[in-house]
């Protein structure tokens, strides 16, 4: 037992992620609004109306806090608490005070005026603090309220944030939902440790919500094991994944599986693997992958996609000379490849699923649930966790009468989480005003060896 | 034998959790020789040497199930020394201070190490678990456990009382995680012990008076996003309810009645439910009872689209429901997290 402990050797590889680097998916953060962009230097974007580049960042600590000044994102330190534009004055009740406009004698063209002059976020609270007529009037809570507010709506700082699991499941359950079929985060949490994702162990998932659950369990396994992503289509759609930014060695774990190759999973047993009908190498280029300048770190699956947007508009030329039909060829060539490539990918899949180890089941899609479960379970090891996700609670009950029919399972449960946050504030302290109504249901169970009948 | 890598056959020393039906399962370590009794007879620990995590064992008078200890199952079945975290609080705990292989993490208290196990199960191979304990039992008994279950490698326990000397770490940590009677002593040496390039730290209280003043101290520190959440659990029960249709007639007495059968038609109002269908135990091979006594007809009848939500005969409504029956958790305690950011 130790008595004090000397700090770990911190790694290399994983200290040069904490900076922001040109090429990165980054999160901006501000206030409540949280938006993803990609970092490249001298192209402007827009964050609440403001436009700017992201130069300013590149070099910085993620987590680092930037104004905007002149188009141009300069560091600065931490912003300024309410607490510190409030004086003496205040007030015990609201009973003589009167909602009006006139209340603030400062017009929107006069706090632009100063934040065009470049006046400080919090010389402009203070101005708007001097100019209201009912402001010593509040109660000390009323005008931490309002400071809260009016920074909201005039103090243009954010923060810069790597892309995690975490953020991204934030971002998408307070955006679009629907994407992520309403997955919330406890929910999602609760995936993760049920299906005792980590390091070492092969993960199936059955995910149609644009990566998350795919994202998350990657995250988890930390570049150490594999993942076979079962999804509807020709390719899968998962943009979650492309924003997390994961390491190249990362994406080579990752195995793209269609839901069209499952029946000649199923004929495969002891099949050779060296003529595999590969009816869907057709695979065009297709714009299915977003943000197609990431053409660096695409899972090896995908790295079908070579031409990027400067290419697509040197092919208009309306020359028909040599360069153009050199390039077609070259352009089939690379087609080729990539569907050799798309084959070789697929086999290797198929037979690594055929060993009948997976080590955890996991299902999220908008698909009925129960012909996944019922097909996709002969290929988990016993006494492994498998995990069913749906919205609905009747399709999680539906795989759940299957599989005990089926009797492959023990240690069944089904369940939802509810989640409740709390404003914490000094006599001010309640659960908050709306919360979530639902994220989702889960069937969790163990498997077993199936007994021979 | 590691919780950290699943491996496929039973071992001598091995930690297994034995499953003998719904809330049923017990955690027993292996030792040649030794016997395990049970509700379906002895169980010797010889027999189970060698087989397959996943099989059924057979017992005198029935049989169980031999299942890998996962740190969820290990959670559910661990000898309690003190109040513990369940899994769905250490799933937020988990998803929240962002654990991933690499990431290094600070606890105290360890109490019964049942987050302790999730945590390193999440950070392993290449991340550290420093864990704090100020009871030294229950720091020994922790350490052994980590031990027995292959940890050792990655995890670190101090006997320690940080409330008052602190953690004595400096700019190492990802991730902190407090579950303390008085976590403002500890959270100023927690945000030292984290990384200067930032972290996540997360304190546990069941009161609010505890996380009232630990959100003044978060904030006082310069912890930002601090945020309060409470995560709580509802399972259910599926099962095949029958509601029988009233009837608006009365029955003519000097007919014969037919004989209803089961008690289900003359119970409570209130307790209208069929044969359940619940796992009960694992000799229980019965799916569900579908198989009412109708006392008309048990033709099923011809509804429109609209009406399909279960099967309808004349005396009967009868669907597929999950069930919450009684109680459920109310309250473990409030997760209040927080971020640091770098300067």
């Amino acid at each position: 037992m130790a008595t004090s402990s000397e700090p770990m050797c911190v790694d290399e590889r994983k200290t040069s992620n904490v900076t922001i680097k040109e090429g990165d998916q980054a999160i901006l953060k501000k206030g409540k609004t949280v938006r993803i962009f990609q970092i490249r230097k001298n192209r402007d974007i827009w964050l609440d109306k403001i436009k700017f580049s992201l130069d300013g960042a590149v070099g910085h600590y993620y987590g680092s806090t930037f104004v905007v000044k002149n188009g141009h994102m300069h560091k600065v330190q931490k912003t300024f608490k309410e607490a510190e534009v409030l004086g003496p004055e205040k007030g015990t009740d609201n009973r003589d005070l009167h909602d009006l406009d006139s209340n603030q004698k400062l017009s929107r063209e006069d706090i632009e005026k100063m934040k065009k002059e470049g006046a400080k976020g919090q010389e402009i609270i203070e101005q708007l603090i001097e100019n209201s007529t009912t402001f010593k009037g509040k109660t000390e809570y009323a005008q931490e309220k309002w400071v809260k507010k009016k920074k909201q709506k005039h103090v243009a700082e954010f923060t810069v944030l790597k892309p995690n699991t975490r953020l991204m499941c934030q971002m998408y359950h307070e955006k679009s939902p629907a994407k992520i079929l309403n997955i919330r985060m406890d929910t999602l949490a609760q995936i993760l440790t049920y299906g005792n994702v980590h390091a070492f162990t092969n993960v199936a998932v059955v995910d149609t919500c644009s990566g998350l659950v795919v994202g998350a369990v990657l995250e988890r396994l930390g570049g150490y094991g594999k993942v076979f992503h079962f999804h509807p289509g020709e390719r899968p759609v998962r943009p979650i994944v492309d924003n997390l930014n994961f390491p190249q060695e990362f994406l080579d774990n990752l195995y793209n599986f269609p839901f069209c190759e499952i029946n000649s999973l199923k004929s495969e047993e002891g099949k050779s693997d060296d003529v595999i009908d590969n009816s869907h190498g057709d695979s065009v280029p297709s714009e299915g992958d977003s943000l197609s300048d990431t053409t660096v770190k695409q899972c090896t699956d995908s790295n079908t996609e070579t031409n990027t947007g400067g290419e697509s508009t040197e092919s208009q030329d309306k020359d028909n000379t040599d360069p153009v039909a050199r390039k077609r060829k070259a352009e089939m060539s690379t087609r080729e490849a990539n569907k050799i490539l798309y084959s070789k990918r697929l086999s290797e899949a198929k037979e690594l699923l055929l060993k009948r180890n997976i080590d955890c089941l996991i299902i999220a899609s908008k698909f009925n649930p129960t012909p996944l479960v019922t097909t996709l379970i002969e290929y988990v090891a016993p006494s492994r966790p498998i995990v069913v996700y749906s919205q609905y609670k009747e399709a999680v009950m539906d795989a759940y009468a299957y599989l005990r029919e089926i009797g492959c399972l023990v240690n069944y449960r089904v369940s939802e989480t509810w989640l409740r946050e709390y404003q914490i504030l000094p006599m001010r302290t309640h659960p908050e005003i709306q919360m979530s109504a639902g994220g989702g249901y889960l069937l969790t169970a163990t498997t077993i060896v199936k007994e021979q009948k | 034998m590691s919780l950290a890598k699943y491996h496929d056959k039973v071992k001598e020393n091995d930690t297994v959790i034995l499953y003998l039906g719904y809330d049923n399962m017990h955690a027993i370590k292996i030792k040649k020789g030794s016997v395990f009794q049970t509700r379906y007879g002895a169980l010797r620990h010889n027999d189970i040497i060698g087989t397959t995590y996943g099989s059924r064992v057979h017992c005198p008078k029935g049989y169980l199930y031999i299942l890998y200890p996962t740190p969820e199952l290990w959670t559910s079945n661990l000898p309690h020394r003190t109040q513990i975290l369940y899994t769905t609080d250490i799933s937020v705990v988990s998803f929240q201070l962002d654990l991933k292989p690499g990431a290094v993490v600070v606890e105290s208290g360890t109490g019964s190490a049942s987050l302790s196990h999730s945590i390193i199960r999440s950070i392993l191979p290449d991340g550290h678990l420093y864990t704090f304990e100020f009871h030294k039992e229950r720091a020994q008994k922790a350490e052994e456990e980590f031990k027995d279950h292959g940890l050792s490698d990655y995890v670190t326990v101090t006997h320690k009382d940080v409330c008052q000397f602190g953690f004595d770490l400096e700019d190492v940590a990802d991730a902190v995680f407090l579950d303390l009677p008085v976590p403002w002593d500890a959270i100023p040496s927690a945000k030292k012990a984290l990384k200067k390039q930032g972290g996540r730290i997360c304190s546990f209280s069941p009161c609010i008076e505890q996380v009232q003043k630990s959100c003044a101290c978060f904030a006082e520190l310069g912890f930002e996003e601090i945020s309060t959440k409470e995560c709580l659990v509802r399972n259910f029960d599926v099962r095949t309810i029958n509601l029988p249709n009233p009837e608006f007639f009365s029955r003519d007495k000097t007919k014969s009645q037919p004989q209803k059968k089961g008690s289900r038609f003359d119970r409570d109002d209130m307790d209208a439910y069929s044969e359940e269908t619940a796992e009960n135990s694992a000799q229980c091979d019965i799916v569900e009872s579908s198989d009412t006594k109708e006392n008309t007809t048990s033709e099923v009848l011809d509804t429109p689209a609209w009406d399909y939500i279960g099967r309808k005969t004349a005396a009967n409504f009868s669907f597929k429901a999950g069930i919450s029956l009684g109680r459920m958790p109310g309250h473990t305690g409030y997760l209040t997290f927080a971020t640091l950011y770098p300067l």
